[in-house]
C-alpha cells in the first residue's frame, strides 16, 4: 500500500518540471553562485590590502642588549648561572620578532609595507601611512629589565593608526594587540622556568597564522554552501509534498482513497514516507553532484548517511504537519507560509547563507538546535572530521522536533467521517 | 439494496440535508435531479461513507453502514464530480494505482485493468498522460477508476459536466451497459434532464435539501398531467409582456429562456386567445407557439421555481 505511494509521489515529482528546478536544479546553482561569490569570507581569504606602516626607530637594541649583559654579569651569581641568563637575554630580542619574524612573514609581507622613517611625519604627512609606530629610545633595554630584572615599568610601543582607514588600521591593532599580549606573557616566563627559545619559536608563527579553534579541518565556501542550499531546499520537498496531499484532496483523490478503505492515519503514514524517499534521494543527488563537480567530499559516508536519513525523517514530519494543518483548514495557506516565508527563516538562522558564529552569542546557541540549523551543524562537523557521538545533541535536536510534528499532526489531522 | 431513511446533515450554520429518504434496487438506475445547491453530493457523501450523518442512517441490504463504512466501500464504486485523477501519471498508471489501494493482486489487476480501457475506450492512449487528454477521456477514466474493483453500486456525481456531445453519449451508452450487462446498480446525478430520462427507472428530485418529488419518470410527470405546457419565441421580450401574462388567473407557472416563454396552463383551458391579445397590445411580436404535453424540465421547473442548470 505505502509502496504504492511513494511509487506514485516519485512519479509525480518526476514529471513535475518545476518541483525538479525547485528541488535539484536551483540549489546546485546557488551552491556554485554563493560558494564563488562569497568565498572569501568563508575561506577566511585576506581582503586586497595595502598597509603602509611608518616605523620611527629611536631604539638602540644592541647598546640596551649589551647593557643587560653588562649588569647580569657584575650579578653575584655562578658563572653557569650568568651563561644561562646572558643566552636568554641574546635568544630573545622582541623588536627583531616584530620587525623581522612578523612584519617579513609571508603572510604580511605581501600586505604590510614597513618604511623606516627618521623623526616623526608632519600631520599631514602622516596621513599618506595607514599607521605610523614609534619604537621609544630604551624600548629594549627596559623590556629586559622588566623581565629579568623585575622592573615595574612596562614597556610599551606607540602605534598611531590613519583613521581614515579603518580595515588596515584594525589589521594592524589586531597583529600588535597580539604582539604584545605574548610579548607580556613571555616576559612573565623566565621566573616560571619556561624556557624562552621554545615560546619564541611559536610567537612568530601565532601572530602570523590562521587557525580553526577546534584544530579540525577548515570547510570551504562551496562546501559550506553546499550543506547549507542542501539543508535549506530539503524543506521545500515538505512544502511540496504538502501542497500535492492537499491538490489529493481537492480533487477528491483522497475521498477516493478513502472509499478503499484506507484508514486516515496510513494515508498520512504515506505521506510521510513518500516524503522521507524524496528528501534522502534529493539530498544524495545534490552531494553526489557536488562531489563530482565542486569535489564536496565526506569523510565519512556512513555519518553522511545517518544524518541524511534523520534530516529526511524529519523533513517528512514537516511534510506531515503541514498537510494535516492544510486537510483541516481545508486551504494551502501552511503551505504557502511554510513555502514562503518559514524555509527562508530555518535557513537564516540555520545558517545556510552566512555562518552563524559570524554573528554568535544567543543566536548562535539558538541555531544549534533549530531545525535547519541542527543538520546544518550535523554535516559541517562530519566533514571537519568528527565523530557521530560527537554530534549527538544535534542529531537529538533533530529527533525531537521529529517526534514533535508528527505527534502534533496526529492531533490535527482530519478524523474519519469529518467533512472531506 | 440501499435504503436512505431520515438522513440529515448540518454544518456549522447550514442544513445541507433535511431528513432525505430514498432507497435503491439491486440492477436499477436511479436519477437524482435538484439544483445547484440542493444538497446532492452532500447526499451522495453520505450515501458514500465518506462524511457522517447529523441524523438518520443509510442501511446496506439492511445493515447500518454508519457504523460500518467498509461494508457499503468495498461494494461501491464512486464517479466524484471533480476528475479525481494524477494528472502527471499515465491513463494505466491511475488505474494501477488505484486497484492496487483497492487491494487488487498484481495479475488479476493487469487484465483488470486492460478490461476497464477497454470499456472507457483508451486502450490506445493508456500510455499516454492524463494531463494530455481531452474532458472527456478524463472524464471516461475518471468512471474507469471506480469500476475497477466490480462495485455492486456505483455512485457518479454529474459524470457529464463540461464534454462534448461525442464524449457525452459514449459515457450514457456505457453506463447503460454497465447497468444492463452486469447488473450493477447506479445512482446517477445530473444537471442534463435528457440524461436522466435516457438512462433512469425512477428519479428524486431534491431542493433546499430535501427531496421535493420522487418516483418513475411517469409518476413525475404526472404531476403535472393536468396541465399544458405551451412554449412560444417572441421577437423582443418586453417585461411589460411577461408582467401581464403572470398576471394571467390560470398561468401556474412561467419560465423565460430569453426569446423563449414556457407557460404551464391547466389542460382544457383556451389561453392563445389571450397571448396574442396580451402581444397586440403591448406590440409584441410572436414567431412560434408550441402546446406540449408537460416534461421532466416542466416538473422540475414547476417544483422547484428554478431551471435544472441554475
Amino acid at each position: 500500500m505505502i509502496a504504492q505511494l511513494i511509487k506514485k509521489e516519485l512519479l509525480m515529482v518526476w514529471r513535475r518540471p518545476r518541483e525538479l528546478v525547485i528541488l535539484l536544479f536551483m540549489p546546485f546553482v546557488l551552491i556554485t553562485i554563493l560558494g564563488a561569490a562569497l568565498g572569501s569570507i568563508i575561506d577566511g581569504e585576506a581582503p586586497d590590502l595595502n598597509i603602509k606602516l611608518a616605523v620611527i626607530q629611536k631604539d638602540d637594541i644592541e647598546g640596551g642588549e649589551g647593557k643587560i649583559i653588562d649588569k647580569v654579569e657584575s650579578l653575584p651569581i655562578s658563572p653557569e648561572e650568568k651563561t644561562a641568563a646572558i643566552e636568554g637575554i641574546k635568544s630573545f630580542n622582541p623588536l627583531g620578532i616584530l620587525l623581522e619574524d612578523v612584519f617579513a612573514s609571508k603572510e604580511f609581507k605581501d600586505i604590510i609595507q614597513v618604511i623606516e622613517l627618521e623623526d616623526e611625519p608632519s600631520a599631514k604627512e602622516a596621513l599618506k601611512y595607514s599607521g605610523v609606530l614609534e619604537i621609544p629610545a630604551g624600548f629594549t633595554e627596559q623590556f629586559y629589565l622588566h623581565s629579568f630584572f623585575n622592573v615595574k615599568e612596562v614597556p610599551s610601543l606607540n602605534l598611531k593608526l590613519n583613521e581614515s582607514s579603518a580595515l588596515e588600521g584594525s589589521v594592524l591593532k589586531d597583529v600588535f594587540s597580539s604582539f604584545q599580549e605574548e610579548i607580556s606573557l613571555w616576559s612573565t616566563l623566565p621566573s616560571l622556568g619556561v624556557d624562552p627559545e621554545t615560546i619564541q619559536n611559536s610567537l612568530s608563527s601565532k601572530v602570523g597564522n590562521t587557525e580553526t579553534v577546534t584544530k579540525r579541518k577548515p570547510i570551504n565556501a562551496v562546501t559550506y554552501y553546499a550543506i547549507g542550499m542542501c539543508v535549506m531546499f530539503m524543506f521545500y520537498v515538505a512544502g511540496n509534498a504538502a501542497a500535492l496531499a492537499l491538490e489529493e484532496k481537492e480533487n477528491q483523490i483522497y475521498g477516493r482513497i478513502l472509499l478503499a478503505n484506507i484508514p486516515i492515519p496510513i494515508f498520512f503514514v504515506g505521506i510521510f514516507v513518500s516524503t522521507i524517499v524524496v528528501a534522502f534521494m534529493q539530498m544524495n543527488i545534490l552531494f553526489g553532484m557536488s562531489a563530482l563537480i565542486h569535489g564536496v567530499r565526506w569523510p565519512n559516508v556512513f555519518d553522511y548517511f545517518v544524518v541524511t536519513f534523520l534530516l529526511s525523517v524529519m523533513v517528512g514530519g514537516f511534510a506531515v504537519f503541514i498537510s494535516a494543518i492544510n486537510y483541516r483548514s481545508n486551504s494551502r495557506s501552511a503551505t504557502q507560509v511554510f513555502s514562503s516565508f518559514l524555509i527562508p527563516i530555518i535557513a537564516f538562522i540555520g545558517g545556510s547563507f552566512i555562518p552563524v558564529s559570524q554573528i554568535g552569542g544567543i543566536f548562535e546557541e539558538i541555531s544549534q538546535y533549530s531545525p535547519g540549523g541542527a543538520g546544518i551543524s550535523a554535516y559541517y562537523k562530519i566533514m571537519q572530521g568528527y565523530a557521530l557521538s560527537d554530534i549527538s545533541s544535534q542529531l537529538l535536536s533533530v529527533s525531537i522536533t521529529t517526534v514533535l510534528l508528527l505527534f502534533l499532526a496526529f492531533l490535527i489531522q482530519p478524523r474519519r467521517g469529518e467533512s472531506i | 439494496m440501499l435504503e436512505v431513511v431520515d438522513l440529515s446533515k448540518h454544518f456549522k450554520n447550514k442544513k445541507a440535508v433535511k431528513g432525505v429518504n430514498l432507497y435503491l434496487e439491486k440492477g436499477e438506475t436511479v436519477g437524482l435531479l435538484g439544483p445547484n445547491g440542493a444538497g446532492k453530493s452532500t447526499t451522495i457523501s453520505l450515501i458514500s461513507s465518506l462524511i457522517n450523518p447529523t441524523s438518520g442512517d443509510v442501511r446496506l441490504k439492511n445493515e447500518s453502514i454508519v457504523k460500518k463504512p467498509e461494508k457499503i466501500r468495498n461494494i461501491l464504486g464512486v464517479v466524484p464530480q471533480d476528475i479525481a485523477l494524477y494528472m502527471d501519471l499515465t491513463a494505466e498508471e491511475n488505474l494501477k494505482f488505484f486497484g492496487r489501494i483497492h487491494r487488487m493482486k498484481k495479475k488479476e489487476l493487469q487484465s483488470k485493468v486492460d478490461e476497464i480501457l477497454e470499456i472507457i475506450g483508451l486502450t490506445e492512449r493508456k500510455k499516454e498522460l492524463v494531463k494530455t487528454f481531452s474532458g472527456g477521456m478524463k472524464r471516461r477514466l475518471n468512471i474507469g477508476v471506480a469500476l475497477l474493483h466490480e462495485p455492486e453500486l456505483i455512485i457518479m456525481d454529474e459524470p457529464t459536466v463540461g464534454i462534448d456531445p461525442q464524449s457525452r453519449n459514449y459515457i450514457l451508452e456505457t453506463v447503460k451497459r454497465l447497468n444492463t450487462e452486469k447488473n450493477i446498480t447506479v445512482l446517477y446525478t445530473s444537471h442534463y434532464m435528457e440524461e436522466v430520462e435516457y438512462l433512469c427507472d425512477r428519479i428524486y428530485i431534491m431542493d433546499h435539501g430535501e427531496v421535493i418529488a420522487a418516483g418513475t419518470k411517469e409518476e413525475i410527470k404526472s404531476i403535472l398531467s393536468a396541465e399544458q405546457s405551451i412554449a412560444m419565441r417572441v421577437d423582443i421580450l418586453k417585461g411589460e409582456y411577461l408582467q401581464l401574462l403572470q398576471a394571467l388567473p390560470n398561468v401556474k407557472s412561467i419560465s423565460v429562456q430569453d426569446p423563449a416563454i414556457t407557460l404551464i396552463v391547466p389542460k382544457k383551458v383556451n389561453i392563445l386567445k389571450d397571448l396574442f391579445k396580451l402581444a397586440e397590445e403591448t406590440k409584441t411580436n410572436i414567431i412560434s407557439v408550441h402546446i406540449e404535453t408537460p416534461t421532466l424540465e416542466d416538473v422540475f421547473l414547476h417544483l422547484t421555481g428554478r431551471q435544472l442548470r441554475d
